[in-house]
């Protein structure tokens, strides 16, 4: 195959205006402009429609509405009503991950996500984030997390380091997630894509319809990965804010 | 023209007026919540996502903090060894306790 039109050479870091900082490589690529993108998109969307604020809102309003109802009703489902003062912080993370999984759905579009790196510092913006919640909530009571209750002493000398090591895990488990799958996605279209080619059009209509069934269901998996990842780190919060299992 | 000129409401009247809003706030979220946290409901394919991802990551994890502890101890393979089979059990202790959270009724004793 012909250099640039591998399945993953979507996912290639271009540098824009390479930058170098301190000896560090701080160049502004086509994944900075994305996000850039990606914030500028979800500035638009809310401030522009919630520009009416109509009694009865028409259909971009409600869009912006929903959204925010949705996180709202997560936020207070799953963390209760304490839950609501950390709800830009959730808001924020939700309209990032959805919005960066939605806009690499364009066609040559940069599908931010797509880089374990990137979701790596949200799921550990949101793991700090929360363990610090956690922190100033509770003081030394916090470490009592790692203790689970109901259990013999002998077996707290197994149990304490293996709740310690899972609450470790969760930045990666969340980061994992969600990239692993805006990966496997984009990287099957473009399979699939390059199979379009190859039959031609004697056999190219069978994959053709795979990926228009391939596509609704990328767009299932955008909305559903920004979902979990928002909720996940409710489920993360509520832990920090209530401290039980 | 008469205007009615707004007075600054004195410190009774302040109290007051915080009172009613305490009290409205909370009749408004036990109305609107029944005080128990749900279920997570993200539909089947979320669930599989959650559940599988929870062991793979406890595998990197586990691996990558015995790779670096071989590292600084220079005991390559043992701990890389030792820390994959700590990670099995971290990545199956994590999918119970996810699969309790999903559905809480099953585990009750």
């Amino acid at each position: 195959m012909a250099d640039g039109h591998s399945p993953l050479a979507q996912f290639e870091i271009k540098r824009l205006v390479p930058m170098e900082l301190g000896g560090v490589d701080v160049s502004f690529t086509n994944s900075s402009l994305f996000m850039i993108i990606v914030i500028a998109a979800v500035t638009l969307f809310l401030t522009l429609s919630m520009r009416g604020r109509a009694m009865v809102p028409g259909r971009m309003q409600s869009m912006a509405e929903l959204s925010y109802e949705f996180i709202a009703n997560m936020l207070k489902e799953n963390v209760g009503s304490e839950g609501r003062k950390y709800f830009p912080f959730i808001f924020t993370v939700f309209m990032f991950v959805l919005f960066c999984n939605l806009i690499g759905m364009i066609p040559y579009a940069f599908t931010v996500t797509s880089h374990i790196i990137v979701t790596f510092g949200l799921a550990l913006t949101v793991f700090v984030v929360v363990t610090l919640i956690g922190i100033f909530r509770h003081g030394f009571k916090f470490l009592g997390f790692f203790v689970p209750s109901g259990v013999p002493a002998i077996l707290l000398v197994l149990l304490v380091p293996i709740e310690v090591l899972s609450y470790f895990v969760r930045p990666i488990s969340l980061s994992v997630r969600l990239f692993a799958n805006m990966l496997a996605g984009h990287t099957l279209m473009k399979v699939f894509g390059s199979f379009v080619i190859a039959l031609s059009w004697w056999g190219g209509w069978l994959p053709l319809s795979f990926i228009t069934a391939l596509t609704g269901l990328e767009f299932l998996v955008a909305f559903l990965q920004a979902y979990v990842f928002a909720i996940l780190s409710c489920i993360y919060l509520n832990d920090a804010v209530h401290l039980h299992h | 023209m008469y205007v009615t000129k707004m007075t600054e409401p004195d410190d009774r009247r302040k109290e007051e007026l915080k009172a009613r809003l305490a009290e409205a706030r909370q009749r408004q979220d036990e109305q609107s919540w029944d005080g128990n946290l749900k279920v997570e409901k993200s539909g089947a394919i979320g669930r599989a996502w959650r559940l599988s991802v929870e062991i793979i990551a406890a595998f990197l994890v586990c691996g990558g903090l015995g790779w670096w502890l071989d590292d600084f101890f220079d005991t390559k393979p043992v701990l890389l060894l030792v820390f994959v089979v700590i990670g099995m059990i971290v990545g199956v202790y994590n999918v119970f306790k996810v699969a309790k959270s999903m559905n809480p009724e099953d585990f009750e004793e």
